[in-house]
């Protein structure tokens, strides 16, 4: 096999592995972010609704 | 104490099944029915020596035949509630399991024996009863490694939803090793006329198999029945 | 170094940090440091630097779930059953890699896509295995025996890892065995030290994927937790 066709092959396996990894992670960590994001959400509309409890009960 | 709570287990199994035997039967029909399915699908004009394949057609047989036998005695138990009843018994899991693993293992060995014959008849140009005594170890040992294998991969299965379909997905990629042990050392003795010298390594290595998974479910049982 | 530099040092981001270091290094003494292989594989022979240290890693990571179950098992702690989610998947994820750079790796040294060599077939099994692992967690709806299932299972797979190795190695003899050998008789110290720098980015790699997915299906529970936790109404 020349060495043409040859690293054809070789930048076709590391690509793959690249392409994979940096796809994986970068779902993962989208994730990591919209998860945080709603969290915080969630506590700030428990926080606000405390608040209005609080003050409608005073 | 425990051996005769093995025993008891056992008789029950073997018992209900022979009552019924509706299990062994089905599993020896549709052995018979793949071999017929064999003969069209490999060698319909039937002009081929198939000799060399006989290993492996006779346990793809005998793997298909132990899953239907497996998924049927603990479908069965489950359903009428006998297994809740076992369980709330004071025995030791790892006796229910040596028992059903029995059961399953001498079903299978009743069903192989039926079995084997007829596949000669159809399959093999030549006799080999001389080599039996070969084909028989070769046949107890990796029978030991399905009854032990299926019946941990079958108590577990029975507990999911998807029960039937699950057992065949979890067994199979887990028994490669032991079938391509046995149909080498099946084939090697059909077809070659092998002796025990040729074939050792083979047995050792289902019997070292064997006791792997016989480990590994000692040690797992408990928690896959424990509630 | 006081415990809070050590966490620091080994959470997720700075592994994968540390990780993408490591195997740029790899990379580049793989191509510009190590002398192209002298066998016949010739140039293809450099896939080598990534793979095989990816095929360990997926080995690692079937054997962290496994002691994952193993703990589990004795601890019924759900933080073990997390992490042998996390194991199961990326051991997965990386061994499939392992099978399509082999496959490239076999097309560029040998001219075929596929063979029934002992490494493929035992990488094979092992995706089916471990795919059937997630076939297992589907099926059950109660969470601890789902955790209990799942831990048991991956047990008994990675006790078969090596025993299917062991036998599409050895068992088939007479069968034309395609021998895969990285290269001729044992690696060139500069061949060494690339595959030793790729094989550390890959482990790190690895472990800070695992922290990523633990940490994701944490952030998952505590979102769920917290919404049921408001269902329930105010205090």
């Amino acid at each position: 096999m020349s060495l043409e066709e040859a690293v054809k092959f070789v930048a076709g396996a590391y690509g793959v592995i690249f392409a994979v990894l940096l796809v994986g992670y970068a779902v993962a960590a989208r994730r990591v972010a919209s998860l945080t994001r709603e969290l915080k959400g969630l506590r700030e509309a428990a926080e606000r609704r405390l608040e209005r409890d609080r003050d409608a009960v005073r | 104490m425990a051996r005769r709570q093995f025993l008891a287990i056992l008789r029950k199994d073997l018992l209900t099944e022979l009552r019924t035997r509706e299990t062994l039967l089905a599993m020896f029909l549709f052995a018979v029915l793949a071999l017929v399915v064999f003969h069209y699908a490999f060698d319909p004009r039937g002009t081929l020596d198939m000799t060399p394949y006989a290993g492996g057609m006779l346990w793809v047989v005998f793997l298909f035949a132990a899953l239907l036998g497996l998924n049927r005695s603990f479908a069965q138990e489950k359903d009428e509630g006998c297994l809740d009843g076992l369980l709330a018994s004071p025995v030791d899991r790892v006796v229910v399991f040596a028992a059903k693993a029995c059961a399953n293992l001498l079903f299978l060995a009743l069903v192989q024996l039926l079995v084997v014959p007829l596949f000669t008849l159809f399959f093999v140009q030549h006799g080999y009863a001389g080599h039996a005594g070969g084909i028989a170890l070769v046949v107890l040992l990796a029978d030991a490694g399905i009854a032990v294998l299926g019946t941990l991969l079958a108590t577990l299965a029975v507990n999911t939803r998807a029960r039937d379909l699950l057992l065949p997905i979890v067994f199979l990629p887990l028994v490669v090793p032991l079938l391509v042990a046995a149909t080498t050392a099946t084939t090697a003795i059909i077809a070659e006329g092998a002796g025990l010298g040729a074939i050792g390594g083979r047995l050792l290595f289902l019997g070292a198999y064997d006791v792997v998974f016989l480990v590994a479910a000692y040690g797992t049982y408990d928690y896959l029945l424990g509630e | 170094m006081d415990a809070s530099v050590w966490r620091r040092l080994l959470s997720a981001p700075a592994l994968l940090a540390e990780a993408a270091v490591l195997l740029l290094g790899g990379f580049l003494l793989a191509f510009w440091y190590a002398p192209t292989d002298a066998s016949s594989m010739g140039f293809s022979q450099k896939i080598f630097y990534f793979h095989t240290p990816i095929a360990e890693c997926a080995l690692v990571a079937y054997a962290v779930a496994f002691v994952a179950g193993v703990l589990y098992l004795r601890h019924q702690d759900a933080k073990y059953d997390r992490l042998g989610l996390a194991a199961v998947r990326l051991g997965l994820v990386f061994s499939l890699l392992v099978m399509g750079t082999g496959m490239i790796w076999g097309k560029a040294a040998w001219g075929t896509w596929w063979a029934w060599e002992p490494r493929l077939t035992t990488f094979l099994i092992a995706c089916v295995l471990y795919a059937a692992y997630f076939v297992v967690r589907s099926t059950v709806e109660d969470e601890g025996r789902r955790a209990t299932f799942a831990a048991v299972y991956a047990i008994i797979a990675f006790v078969d890892v090596p025993i299917t190795f062991f036998a599409t190695r050895y068992l088939p003899e007479g069968l034309h065995p395609v021998v895969f050998t990285s290269s001729g008789t044992g690696m060139a110290g500069s061949m060494l030290v690339a595959f030793l720098v790729s094989m550390a980015g890959m482990t790190l790699l690895l472990a800070g994927l695992i922290r990523l997915d633990v940490h994701v299906q944490e952030l998952r529970l505590e979102l769920e937790e917290f919404k049921r936790s408001l269902e329930r109404g105010p205090l």
